[in-house]
């Protein structure tokens, strides 16, 4: 072979594929020219004045072993005394080599006054572990929110008994499962409608520290040429599991009978449950890393079909495999459905999908305007209506999974900002690059993101985990005159949490949609009263649409206002919200 | 390749069979005097007469080869070689197909019976080596090429190999004492330029560009630079510069295929569909056999709400690489587009488990490779 054959060969075999020029390291697109309207909203990180201190300890600070230190966990914006202020529960990992003293998953109890006080040991939530992810809701229909952990090796349930404390119930519940699993998304969901709220639970990847490599035990776990931790690829994934509540504070598995289990391949992360294609009963969608995203679809017979990919859930727009680690889920075009953002790696854009009907959904990252950011590796995500003008705007947390590699790439920074898209309407967005405050441009290595009103004065907050650092709380400071509708869904007939409940507000021509729903962001759970912006609009009217079937419509409803609905009373309540 | 194919003309003409020995004679002389299509009708005609015709098979493979037509020239040389199993050529030139397939773990065994069959097949050693660099087999590669080096201290071909291997092994002083021994064997601008692919083949994308570049400023004509630099800037997304090289190659030789299907595909990736189809075109009228080009037309037409165009590019797609599950992806949206919904989700099925097998592939338990993300 001559040297001319020997480079013809090469040149041959360099050809591209579609590999090499799709979404995995696309560039991000150009950005246009900046919109130049005033945005209302600024975000602040309080959590120090608000007494959140306590760093989540999460693996190394320098350098990790394993993925198990890499991955990090939620947090949940929760009303745990029904005192009508949200209370916050930030959970843990820990160090193959030893926390730190005093590490554990945290209970904060909203002071009403802008602080939390710690209040984990009264709680009894002290608990050091690799914990994931967390869902909230009222399990027992005792009137009080319980707390479902995930982890690896193993999961937790904790009862609230409504006086301040919780007990551990996973064995008695039966949800103590065979063998070690490392469980991440989980959500309440009452798939079948019956009253009780059932279990779904996401894993990632069978992990055990004997057999994955350790950082720099295997040549080919390399990030741009420095030793990393290894995975997911290269490890087993698992499958998820579903629990169906007995109603008798008990679980049963039914994930291999309800075809849950059918679905293999995927490396399970942020799990949401609601009904995105309308038809009353609730689908599981499931972000995947590297691997398929999954679509569970109930048949209403006891049993769900996996159907993402038809979906058009499972892969992007080139049919290539993103890797799906959050969820923000929201009506961000306002056509009164709900729509999926969902965050990915560094290199790649995150997804936007809006529902269209039969046909599933539609990837509209790139013709929203998202295709500008590309630039980190993406958490907890949420589609939430910052500036309450009655557009839902994409917010997400990032930062890096290896910690190492900034030493030698300061272009690959461990820690990274916080990612803000204004909604311009029209289904369009316009990322805000200094626009939305000083909390947003602060760069953390961030998992974790829940939105909720902490401080009740009508605009939504931003609670975040950062991997050793204590959490960020972002205050939310809107100027104007911009209103909005906050909405309180008391369930009698259905889960007393209103999993499920949805809502869809009409204002001044135009209509949004919104559920309560048991996570999201990444393993993490929103504040379940559903917050509207209104923009201008002094009254909205509210359709509300409850897991038992029941339908209310309430016309007229006053702006500013935190609205009480019972399932079978209607409006109970409705208290003015001072900012 | 060439010299390969020459191999397979040389070493069949003498058994031709007598009834066709004419037409197989006149097959020969237009396969040398590159009149293809009557070449091809020839060894067709032998065939029918005599299906087992091991020397019209095999040109046949070279005429599919050199049209790029691959999966006939696979199955051509497949057919070859049940009649011949150690026929050295046939081996070799199937091997070379797989390899310009990418489809090195095919190409390997090939090339290593070959050098069974002869373990001074020079050729066939090189290639063996090429693979298993691919392959990450980087530790038997480098023993090969050592050796071939031992044996052959200034072959160009033989040190760019050698440094390519190191460089992927991440031995980088090693292939620095490489490369300078290629530089001088080879004179500076050639040694550049394959110093740049080199880096380019081991991803080290920003060095490859500083040896194209160099190779400009010290020979602006340097045939093929233009469309390596524009390979790098695709793989480090500075799609204005790739562009820019691709165009300038174009206007040098219009009919550049790569240039023609790395211009389109870029233009397909960012969404300026329109502007991608000409390329495309022109990629895939120069090369039939590859499937890129039909699945960057059948995204395209997608885009462009022309399902029914998509759908036949997509199919054509998929068979000449029915392992590719982005294809079966863009054709099961461009089915249910067009309301073939059971075909649709056929395709969407295959998708998965495609995906399934990738995964499956890699993972840890049994005794594979581990990654990342």
């Amino acid at each position: 072979m001559t040297r001319r054959d020997l480079l013809g060969a090469l040149a041959a075999t360099s050809l591209p594929a579609s590999g090499q020029m799709a979404s995995r390291g696309v560039k991000a697109k150009a950005r246009g020219k900046a919109s130049g309207l005033p945005f209302h909203s600024s975000l602040s990180d309080v959590a120090s004045a608000a007494g959140l201190t306590a760093p989540v300890i999460y693996g190394g600070v320098d350098s990790n072993t394993y993925i198990v230190e890499a991955i990090g966990c939620g947090a949940a914006f929760l009303d745990y005394d029904n005192d009508g202020w949200l209370d916050i529960l930030v959970l843990t990992g820990t160090r193959w080599d030893g926390a730190p003293p005093g590490t554990t998953n945290r209970l904060y109890k909203n002071n009403r006054n802008g602080t939390f006080t710690d209040v984990t040991e009264h709680a009894g939530l002290t608990r050091l572990g690799w914990f994931s992810g967390v869902t909230v809701g009222d399990y027992n229909n005792d009137g009080f929110e319980d707390i479902f952990i995930t982890g690896w090796p193993q999961n937790i349930l904790y009862r609230n008994n409504g006086d301040g404390t919780f007990t551990d119930v996973t064995r008695q519940a039966g949800l103590v499962h065979e063998g070690d699993r490392w469980g991440t998304g989980c959500t309440f969901v009452d798939f079948d409608r019956d009253g009780n709220l059932d279990l779904f639970i996401s894993n990632y990847v069978k992990f055990d520290p004997k057999i994955v490599p350790a950082t720099g035990q295997s040549e080919v776990c390399k990030f741009k040429g420095v030793p990393v931790n290894c995975g997911p690829r290269g490890l087993r994934p698992e499958t998820a599991m579903l629990y169906r509540n007995n109603g008798k504070g008990a679980f049963t598995d039914i994930s291999v009978p309800s075809g849950i289990a059918k679905a293999a391949g995927s490396y399970g992360l942020t799990t949401v449950a609601a009904d995105f294609d309308g038809d009353g009963w609730p689908e599981i969608y499931v972000a995947c890393d590297s691997t398929p995203s999954l679509f569970f679809q109930y048949n209403r017979d006891g049993t769900f079909t996996e159907n993402g990919m038809w979906m058009g859930v499972a892969l992007n727009e080139d049919g290539q495999e993103q890797a799906g680690m959050g969820l923000g889920i929201g009506d961000f075009n306002l056509d009164g459905t709900l729509g999926i953002l969902k965050t990915h790696f560094i290199e790649d854009t995150p997804a936007l999908y809006a529902y269209r009907g039969k046909r599933g959904f539609q990837d509209v990252t790139v013709r929203s305007g998202l295709g500008v950011e590309t630039r980190y590796v993406s958490w907890g995500a949420s589609i939430l209506d910052l500036d309450n003008d009655g557009y839902p705007d994409l917010f997400w947390v990032t930062g890096s999974v290896y910690p190492e590699v900034e030493k030698k790439f300061p272009e690959y920074p461990h820690r990274t900002p916080r990612v803000l898209f204004r909604n311009l309407g029209a289904g369009r967005f316009e990322e805000l690059l200094e626009e939305g405050g000083p909390g947003v441009g602060a760069a953390h290595c961030s998992r974790g993101c829940a939105f909720g009103d902490f401080d009740n004065d009508g605009d939504l907050d931003l609670l975040i985990v950062n991997l050793n650092e204590p959490p960020s709380l972002l205050r939310n400071d809107v100027k104007g005159d911009n209103r909005w509708l906050k909405l309180m869904l008391k369930a009698t007939k259905s889960n007393r949490s209103a999993i499920g409940a949805r809502a869809l507000v009409r204002y001044g021509g135009r209509q949004q949609l919104q559920e309560v729903i048991g996570q999201a962001g990444f393993l993490s759970v929103n504040d379940r009263r559903l917050h509207f912006g209104l923009g201008a609009e002094q009254t909205a009217d509210v359709e509300v649409r409850w897991p038992s079937g029941i339908l209310q419509n309430f016309k007229g409803v006053a702006s500013n206002h935190l609205v009480t609905i019972d399932e079978t009373r209607g409006i109970v309540d409705s208290q003015p919200l001072k900012p | 390749m060439k010299s390969a194919a020459c191999l397979c003309l040389c070493g069949f003409f003498l058994w031709a069979a007598e009834p066709a020995k004419e037409v197989f004679d006149r097959a020969v002389r237009d396969l040398a005097a590159g009149n293809y299509e009557s070449a091809e009708r020839g060894f067709q005609t032998v065939l029918r007469e005599q299906p087992r015709h091991i020397a019209a098979l095999s040109n046949l493979g070279v005429i599919y080869s050199r049209t790029n037509r691959a999966d006939q020239a696979i199955g051509v040389y497949r057919r070859a070689l049940q009649a011949s199993p150690d026929d050295k050529a046939i081996l070799l030139n199937l091997g070379l197909v797989y390899l310009k397939q990418e489809a090195h773990a095919r190409a390997l065994p090939l090339f290593a019976r070959v050098v069974a069959l002869d373990p001074q097949h020079l050729q066939a050693r090189q290639l063996v080596a090429v693979c298993r660099t691919y392959l990450g087999q980087l530790a038997p590669a480098i023993q090969d090429l050592e050796a071939l080096h031992a044996a052959a201290p200034r072959d160009e071909g033989i040190l760019f190999l050698l440094g390519f291997s190191y460089l992927k092994n991440h031995e980088a002083e090693k292939a620095k004492a490489i490369f300078q021994l290629m530089f001088e064997a080879a004179g500076p601008v050639r040694a550049q330029f394959l110093l740049g692919k080199a880096n380019y083949e081991a991803t080290l994308f920003p060095q490859a560009e500083e040896s194209f570049l160099e190779v400009l400023r010290l020979d602006p004509s340097f045939p093929g630079v233009h469309l390596e630099l524009a390979k790098v800037y695709i793989s480090l997304r500075r799609n204005d510069d790739a562009a820019r090289e691709l165009e300038l190659v174009l206007k040098e030789n219009p009919g550049d295929a790569d240039a023609s299907y790395f211009l389109g595909g870029l233009l397909a990736q960012t969404d300026r569909y329109t502007e991608a189809i000409p390329y495309l075109e022109r990629a895939k009228k120069a090369k039939p056999d590859f499937w890129a080009p039909y699945f960057y037309l059948g995204k395209a037409k997608l885009r462009l709400e022309q399902p029914s165009e998509a759908v036949v590019l997509l199919q054509r797609a998929v068979k000449l690489n029915p392992d590719e599950a982005s294809a079966y992806y863009q054709l099961g949206r461009a089915l249910e587009a067009c309301g073939r919904d059971a075909e649709a989700r056929q395709a969407l099925r295959r998708v998965r488990e495609l995906r399934a097998a990738a995964l499956e592939a890699t993972t840890l338990d049994e005794g594979k490779v581990v990654g990342i993300r």
